[in-house]
């Protein structure tokens, strides 16, 4: 071989492989022209030449495939983490056959694999129906590597199908209801897809839906060495999957209902049904733990892109063709436990069927009280525990109790009445009393899993408007929280509830603290979550608010519109209920143009979302910008409404109901029917009583509102004892200068002096004019009632002089402010001129 | 960098306007991002397939209607050397774990017997990246093949296309460099090698 140029060493050593033992050696030799060192490298490289085939050589091995059976390999149809698609085409016969080529990518199988693997394809291949692209083949090529070669489809990805041509709401349904059928067909046949996802799902060109790979995935994973039931990456993107399957327990052909439900959820509304972002994780946690957004909430949100492929004028019309009946079947196929799901995929498919012609579905909204019985029945909470221990040593301890912690969670977080409905609250009760004692008992107080379900646990109680055992669990969290080394977000969480808890207990400084505090972690937090942040603004504005410090408390609840609005969106119901907390402030600082127009699109924004907690809301909202500005009229029905929402929504013994019949109360007190009035109150009274505790302020502000009636109607004693009750509370909870305690104080004043208790009454109501230092103007109403009542007490204890002014400035001045007509008005001025005629007769 | 970037890098790089290179902090990034929850182990058992890792990053990253297999190619190129230092940088946090540096791996018998022939255990993928290093100083085409190949799960008519030269010469390269590894790795692991 002298003359030409050197060659290369894998020159050599290719051409060397290419011989026969014996004259390998010879051959260096010769190649090496004399260079020992070359020689001897190419020597020990052959001597492991041949043991190192297949050497490194695993993983995707295509290249020498360009032919597996009859077919031919062409383009790459598409690649996943399970196997890579190609398109073959069939070129021996007598006609041309166009079939995907599915190449499984893993290690080189076993016979005992591959004996499994030939007994899957052999079920799949009996899969026969118009809908599902059929499996023709299957086997393995030389080097053992499984392949199953597939009916190939010409066709789109339905949701790509369905916005490029823009199809309806009602053609989605039908396209969804066809898969439906097909899949239920595969299911008699004990075939489970696993995987239905919209790259799953192709539509022809005449429009026929058409389901791919069906059973693959179980194919797939029994190719698998490493363990039978893992299934590679499809596990990276849970978009789809059920929670039995994020939870790696038994899948059952109800888990293809489930993702025919996201699917359909999807084509609806074209967005998922939980608010986890991508990332794999979070997902999968929502899929086990989070109830699904409503498909109309969703659909409420819906983008322009969104609505225009689903030829939609407005969200709030895609919104309504979703609520009720369709959006019933979502949610049924959606449930988290596969027996609340349809029982099979043709009931599904059936039920779209009656929805496209206008029947009655089966679907039910779910209630909390059939969940939560079921749930008691069937799993014992010590099972979950005593499974635990069990299961320790394969999953360790921390991921067991996360998943533990995840099923009560979902149990637990139904119990928010939003979702029960009303329903026996005393069932949630004794869900919560039991669960509370087992973890109280069973699990490790310092560790974050203990934190999270005592949180959950500190809000139901809370939701349920249980807030001493609220507290105590919140409280436990927190410190469990702090010991455990959590993160600044769950310590931002738990200040928030305690916050809202002490709220609720009307512990307003230590709510404040709570508040602040959110705010200082949040601050520290980077990316910032502005969508917390605005939630913590508006409740340290309203509780700022309630302890009267109006310029900071106003800074708040602008600020947490404002950043929400930035955040979350104008139609987040958030928002919806920050603009309400503006609206309602403004009221009673007597800027009603403002309120007036917020407190109206609060409602608006509502209606539109659909939300019913939301809707209740603003309307109790708008009702009490109506009471304030004394448009009684007006004010009842929207109170009506609101409070017919909260008794569906919370029950009837509920702190927020009670509150929504005192308001109602005072409209009709205001219209003069005084009966039906004081029977709201005293309901009200008492739930208070119960919930909130007999010295809590909403129990205040119940008193004071009796007490006025009573004085109203003439019962004088019994307003006494309601005012002077409701007095006290009020110092007890602000102290003496508060402008509630003013109030109070002029109401107890006004009935000490209707009882004759001249000086009692004087001195109550001189007591209330010094603490107003300023903050109302003097020609507010309030002041000049005051000064007019206390002018009347004067005159009783014969300081003539002193009532004279008084009596005369603030009948003139409540007639000019009120005009004539206005009981307050009117009241002052017959003082006045009682006043006059007596200084006539003396 | 944005899916639209990556395609639009891509086609650049094709161009020769652009050197793949660019791609490597965001592929490097959507790798590691993926590959973290499987290398922590969540599961015990579980290997690490460094091909559909690949591929699961390439459909994420990349607008798959305005692609050719060219720019594939290029892409897993690229994905290849981050999946590589992904993969050795993991191995050696294990073993400093394992040497005593606080926690002791705990390595059970579902462990020992998931070792699966595409992803050695720890010890051997970190012989591997020296052995590949030694083999890059003398032939760093030969090296770039094993690279491209092993830790992107390329075929070889894609590697041909990212390294600008024949299925021929891959094919010859791939030869050498298998050969030369094993050879490196037999020695330094003991007899049995793989």
């Amino acid at each position: 071989m002298s003359g030409g140029p050197r060659r290369d060493i894998d020159e050599i050593l290719e051409q060397a492989a290419q011989l026969a033992l014996t004259a390998r050696e010879r051959f260096l030799r010769d190649s090496c022209e004399g260079d020992d060192a070359l020689l001897s490298e190419l020597l020990s490289l052959l001597e492991v030449l041949d043991d190192s085939r297949g050497f490194l050589e695993t993983g995707e091995n295509s290249s020498q495939l360009q032919v597996i059976g009859p077919y031919t390999l062409g383009r790459v149809l598409g690649a996943g983490g399970m196997g890579t698609v190609y398109l073959g085409e069939r070129s021996d016969g007598e006609f041309e056959r166009k079939v995907a080529v599915k190449l499984i990518h893993s290690g080189l199988p076993t016979p005992d694999i591959l004996r499994r693997f030939h007994r899957e394809k052999r079920v799949l291949a009996r899969l026969d129906h118009p809908n599902i692209a059929r499996l023709l083949d299957g086997g393995a090529t030389p080097e053992g590597r499984p392949y199953l070669i597939m009916e190939y489809v010409e066709g789109e990805p339905i949701d790509r199908y369905c916005d490029a041509r823009r199809l309806s709401i009602r053609d989605r349904v039908s396209l969804v209801r066809s898969v439906g059928f097909a899949v239920d067909h595969a299911h008699h046949q004990n075939v489970v897809h696993r995987d239905i996802k919209p790259a799953n799902v192709l539509v022809d060109r005449r429009g026929a839906p058409k389901l791919l790979d069906f059973g693959i995935a179980k194919v797939m994973a029994s190719t698998d060495q490493a363990d039978e039931t893992h299934t590679g990456f499809q596990r990276l993107t849970p978009r789809y999957a059920s929670p039995e399957q994020v939870l790696h327990l038994d899948v059952t052909p109800a888990s293809d209902v489930y993702s025919l439900g996201v699917l359909l959820y999807e084509l609806l509304t074209g967005a998922g049904p939980y608010d986890a972002d991508g990332a794999a994780l979070e997902l999968s946690d929502a899929v086990v733990r989070s109830a699904p957004v409503r498909p109309s909430v969703r659909a409420a949100r819906a983008s322009a892109h969104v609505l225009v492929a689903r030829r939609e004028k407005s969200s709030a019309s895609l919104a309504d063709s979703m609520r009720g009946d369709l959006e019933h079947v979502v949610l049924q196929a959606l449930a988290k436990d596969p027996e609340d799901r349809y029982p099979t995929a043709a009931d599904f498919a059936q039920d779209l069927s009656r929805w496209l012609d206008s029947e009655q579905v089966e679907a039910r909204p779910e209630t909390f009280t059939s969940r939560a019985r079921r749930f008691l029945k069937r799993h014992p909470l010590t099972a979950y525990f005593r499974e635990g221990r069990a299961r320790r040593e394969s999953q360790g301890q921390r991921q067991l109790a996360e998943t533990i912690a995840g099923l009560l969670q979902d149990v637990l977080s139904s119990v928010d009445p939003t979702l029960a409905q009303g329903r026996d609250i005393e069932l949630l009760r004794s869900v919560l009393d039991v669960t509370a004692k087992r973890v109280n008992l069973e699990l490790d107080p310092d560790t974050l899993i203990a934190a999270r379900l005592h949180t959950t646990i500190g809000t139901a109680y809370h939701a349920i408007g249980a807030y001493d055992a609220a507290e105590a669990h919140l409280g436990s969290g927190l410190e469990a929280r702090r010991r455990a080394g959590a993160g600044p977000l769950e310590l931002a969480q738990s200040h928030l509830y305690l916050g809202g808890t002490c709220r609720e207990l009307s512990r307003y400084p230590e709510a404040i603290d709570h508040f602040r505090r959110t705010l200082a972690i949040l601050e520290q937090l980077s990316p910032p979550d502005r969508g917390q942040e605005a939630l913590a603004r508006d409740h340290l504005g309203r509780a700022l608010e309630i302890l009267g410090q109006d310029e900071e408390a106003e800074r708040e609840l602008r600020a947490a519109i404002e950043i929400g609005t930035e955040a979350l969106g104008r139609e987040n119901l958030d928002v919806i209920r920050f603009v309400g907390s503006l609206a309602r402030f403004l009221t009673t600082r007597e800027r009603p143009e403002e309120a007036g127009e917020l407190a109206e699109d609060s409602v608006a924004r509502a209606r539109l979302v659909g939300d019913e907690p939301s809707l209740s809301m603003a309307l109790v909202t708008h009702g009490f910008y109506l009471n304030w500005v004394r448009a009684f009229e007006e004010a009842e029905p929207v109170y009506r409404e609101g409070l017919a929402l909260r008794v569906k929504i919370y029950g009837e013994n509920h702190p927020f109901v009670a509150n929504t019949q005192v308001d109602l109360a005072t409209v009709l007190e205001s219209l003069g029917r005084f009966d039906e009035a004081e029977s709201l109150y005293l309901r009200a009274l008492e739930t208070n009583r119960a919930c909130s505790g007999a010295r809590s302020l909403d129990v205040g502000t119940k008193l004071n509102n009796i007490g006025g009636l009573m004085r109203k109607v003439g019962r004088l004693e019994e307003a006494n004892a309601y005012l002077e009750e409701a007095l006290s509370i009020y110092r007890e909870q602000f102290g003496d200068s508060h402008l509630w305690v003013v109030i109070a104080r002029m109401n107890l004043g006004a009935t000490l002096l209707a009882r004759a208790e001249f000086a009692r009454a004087e001195a109550e109501l001189a007591e209330a004019e010094s603490r107003i230092d300023g903050r109302w103007e003097d020609d507010y109403w309030r002041v000049q009632v005051l000064r007019s009542l206390r002018g009347a007490a004067l005159a009783r204890l014969d300081r003539k002089a002193e009532a004279r002014p008084l009596l005369e400035a603030a009948a003139e001045s409540l007639t000019r402010s009120l005009g004539e007509g206005d009981d307050r008005a009117d009241s002052a001025r017959r003082r006045w001129q009682e006043f006059v005629a007596e200084e006539q007769l003396s | 960098m944005n899916g639209t970037d990556v395609t639009t890098t891509l086609r650049k790089v094709r161009l020769g306007e652009s050197a793949p290179e660019a791609l490597f902090p965001v592929v490097y990034e959507e790798l590691r991002r993926l590959a973290s929850g499987h290398l922590r182990g969540e599961r015990s058992g579980h290997t690490l397939q460094t091909t559909a890792l690949v591929h699961e990053a390439y459909l994420r990253l990349v607008d798959l209607r305005r692609i050719d297999w060219q720019d594939r190619a290029h892409f897993f190129g690229v994905a290849s050397g981050a999946i590589r230092r992904i993969l050795i940088d993991h191995a050696r946090a294990r073993n400093r774990e394992k040497r005593g540096g606080g926690k002791v791996a705990h390595v059970s018998l579902d462990d020992v017997l998931a070792l699966s022939v595409t992803e050695p255990p720890g010890a051997e993928l970190l012989e591997l990246d020296r052995a590949l290093e030694a083999l890059a100083k003398l032939h760093p085409e030969k090296a770039r093949v094993v690279e491209l190949r092993f830790f992107g799960g390329l075929t070889l008519p894609e590697i041909a296309e990212v390294l600008g030269v024949t299925r021929r010469t891959v094919d010859r390269y791939w030869l050498f460099a298998r050969t030369w590894l094993y050879r490196e790795l037999k020695t330094s692991l003991g007899e049995g090698g793989q």
